[in-house]
């Protein structure tokens, strides 16, 4: 709700002032998404025998239908000063898991003051994202309820020139991750570095490496009931690399891929919490896309991503709980226009 | 033309306001105050004032002193007709202070009665009621007695009224507890369970035929100072009912593998109505209520604890891993927690 009203105070003041034009985007995505709880094999084994797991769902996957309305203006401009307010919500419904239908919205401001070099704040807000269902500990035994939490996403980010071709990005972030009731014993602050090197390879595209370190601390550890006895804080870091490159036939204007894999530790050592203790797990996704211009506003977008993540534990039952493959397939139509009332 | 001055002090606000609040679950917690060890398995608790007498199964009778910690008293075994006899495994046991007496029962024997006083001599009297005697409430009565009420395994419900009879052999005095009025109600059920409110009814978890209620009818003589109970209502309810637990506004009880249940007061005098049914899934082998708080003993999973100032919608506040319970108690805002560890004194912090 406060997010909303962020949003509404910065359209007015906005849009009362400067006499830049406003950019306006509408996107619809579709999609679809072969594992959406993430279940792993022996859990998609377990829920064809006992569907209380499918959370009232009939399938382990689902078509998604996506829609998101894009607003941008510059504030402010003078020389080659720039401040740029961008702000974007987004709407997904998940056709075969009503659970899962959630919205999320971000806003940035970016002061410029020339090519690659910005200053930029984000907010992003993910609201109430269902994971799946779980048994809550804290009142129950064996009832299971829906897990979903929303993510209040802020950083900082500088962006800066090395030289002509090449350009450095440094952010830090603050991500509050709060579990909805009755889940709260999982909530997580958690705050991270990331530092991006890009290279723009002239004809061809650009390359970029990034590399993010989190440290996420459970901040309700022992905080509330039984549950919350186990420590969740883990630490990980993650690196990435998108590659786009220009295409040289017709079908699409850019081609991309990227790879990035992320590896967490958790902090848990305690012997009765084996779930946890000296758990991690390599999570790998690798994204390739092509877009393509369809007219002078009307751009298509389709992409695919192949996730897998491996759990490492010391008991075989949590290596085969907590390893799963996931694989989506999207594509998206953004139609772009300006508004200018001068 | 925007000043710059502006997008700052927004940023300002933006990073000011943008944080959130995480949510509140409403769990309540325990602290735990303290654990008497009681070397056998803690699997009741009496208490009178700031005394608590305990049974420790394999451990005997304890009595302890709640403020200070202290064990007074430990009894084995006990002494009859000359002869030492070991306790077995004590389930059960009872405070009467106004006629200091100790009822003490082993699993599924009779109930023995003991005198106890301030001077620690723990004297064995008689044993009244009769074998599988799972449990019992009783209160004193005016005539200088008691009256007892019993769920009897293989019996069904049993009651009477004592009174203390003196006879004197070969110099001997003897002293034996015997019935002047009783009787017993034959059920259906095997009961398990038993609470009465000493005025007007007698309550019996029957295990899988339910819960019954008998009226309490009290025909003004010494005899019958008790009261006779008379079959009111039964209800069925799902799972075996261990444990019943008569409140003002009705009876909570217990029941294995399917949770708990209140039925209110109007539904047991007219013998139908929906019954509130609670803590699906939590196999409850007792419950203790006061204040609007319900303490529900889940066995190897600790306690549950319930808001219940909304009986038709209880509200889960939490499960806590006190140890494997049998039993609770309130005492002096606190609540007692008979488990195999031992008794454990405890704070729910609302």
């Amino acid at each position: 709700m406060r997010f909303l009203i962020i949003i509404n105070i910065i359209y007015i003041f906005s849009a009362s002032y400067c006499s830049t034009p406003i950019n306006l985007s509408l996107s619809y995505q579709g999609g679809y998404d072969d594992n959406v709880m993430r279940f792993s094999k022996k859990e998609i084994s377990d829920a064809s025998y006992d569907l209380k797991y499918l959370g009232g769902s009939k399938t382990f996957d689902s078509y998604v239908n996506k829609i998101q309305f894009g607003f941008d203006k510059t504030l402010y401009a003078k020389n080659k000063k720039e401040v740029i307010y961008n702000s974007s919500v987004a709407l997904s419904d998940y056709v075969h898991n009503s659970n899962k239908d959630y919205w999320s919205g971000n806003i940035s401001v970016k002061y410029k003051w020339g090519s690659y070099r910005n200053l930029k704040y984000s907010l992003r807000h993910l609201n109430s994202y269902y994971l799946r269902h779980y048994i809550d500990r804290d009142l129950s035994l064996n009832d299971l309820k829906p897990c979903r939490f929303t993510d209040n996403d802020q950083y900082l980010s500088i962006s800066n020139r090395i030289n002509k071709k090449n350009w450095y990005i440094i952010s830090f972030g603050f991500l509050q991750r709060y579990y909805d009731n009755p889940f709260t014993e999982f909530d997580l602050n958690i705050y991270y570095t990331k530092v991006r090197i890009n290279k723009k390879i002239n004809k061809y595209g650009t390359i970029s490496f990034q590399i993010n370190r989190s440290v996420a601390d459970n901040m309700t550890f022992t905080k509330t009931g039984i549950s919350s006895d186990f420590d969740r804080s883990y630490e990980s870091i993650e690196w990435y690399m998108p590659i786009k490159i220009k295409s040289p036939i017709a079908i699409g204007e850019n081609f991309g891929i990227s790879f990035r894999q992320e590896l967490r530790y958790y902090n848990a050592e305690a012997v009765n919490d084996v779930l946890h203790a000296g758990r991690d797990h390599v999570d790998n996704k690798l994204d390739i896309w092509f877009n393509k211009s369809l007219s002078e506003n009307l751009d298509i977008v389709i992409s695919a991503r192949f996730r897998s993540r491996e759990t490492g534990s010391s008991y075989s039952w949590v290596r085969d709980l907590k390893s799963f493959k996931q694989m989506q397939l999207w594509c998206k139509i953004k139609w772009g226009f300006s508004y200018d009332k001068y | 033309m925007i000043s710059i001055k502006k997008v700052y002090f927004l940023l300002i606000v933006l990073m000011f306001f943008s944080c959130m609040e995480p949510n509140d679950e409403g769990l309540w917690s325990v602290d735990q105050i303290s654990v008497f060890n009681t070397k056998g398995f803690c699997r009741s608790v009496s208490v009178d004032e700031n005394i608590a007498y305990v049974a420790s199964g394999q451990a005997g009778v304890q009595i302890w002193n709640l403020e200070t910690g202290q064990v007074l008293h430990e009894y084995l075994g006990y002494s009859q007709d000359g002869s030492y006899i070991e306790f077995d495994d004590i389930s059960i046991v009872k405070r009467d202070g106004v006629n200091n007496l100790i009822f003490v029962t082993e699993s599924n024997k009779k109930v023995k009665v003991f005198f106890f006083d301030d001077s620690s001599d723990f004297i064995y009297r008689n044993e009244i009621m009769s074998d599988r005697t799972k449990d019992y409430v009783s209160f004193p009565t005016a005539g200088g007695g008691f009256t007892m009420y019993v769920a009897d395994n293989d019996d069904g419900l049993k009651w009477g009224t004592y009174r203390s009879d003196t006879t004197t052999i070969f110099n001997l005095e003897i002293i034996n507890w015997m019935p002047t009025a009783g009787g017993e109600i034959s059920t259906d059920g095997k009961p398990l369970g038993i609470d009465s409110n000493g005025e007007n009814l007698v309550a019996m978890a029957v295990d899988q035929l339910g819960v019954e209620f008998y009226d309490l009818i009290f025909n003004q003589s010494i005899e019958n100072a008790g009261g006779e109970p008379v079959f009111l209502s039964r209800f069925d309810l799902d799972g075996n009912a261990e444990q019943v637990k008569l409140v003002d506004s009705g009876a909570y009880i217990s029941v294995d593998d399917f949770g708990a249940y209140f039925i209110k007061n109007e539904s047991i005098l007219s013998g139908e109505g929906a019954v509130v049914h609670f803590a699906e899934g939590l196999t409850v082998d007792h419950i203790s209520v006061k204040d609007d708080i319900a303490v529900l003993s889940i066995g190897s999973k600790g306690i549950a604890l319930y808001d219940v100032s909304d009986i038709q919608n209880p509200k889960a506040k939490g499960i806590f891993d006190v140890g494997y319970t049998y039993k609770t108690e309130f005492w002096n805002g606190h609540i007692l927690i008979c488990t195999r560890s031992g008794l454990k004194t405890a704070k729910i912090n609302i």
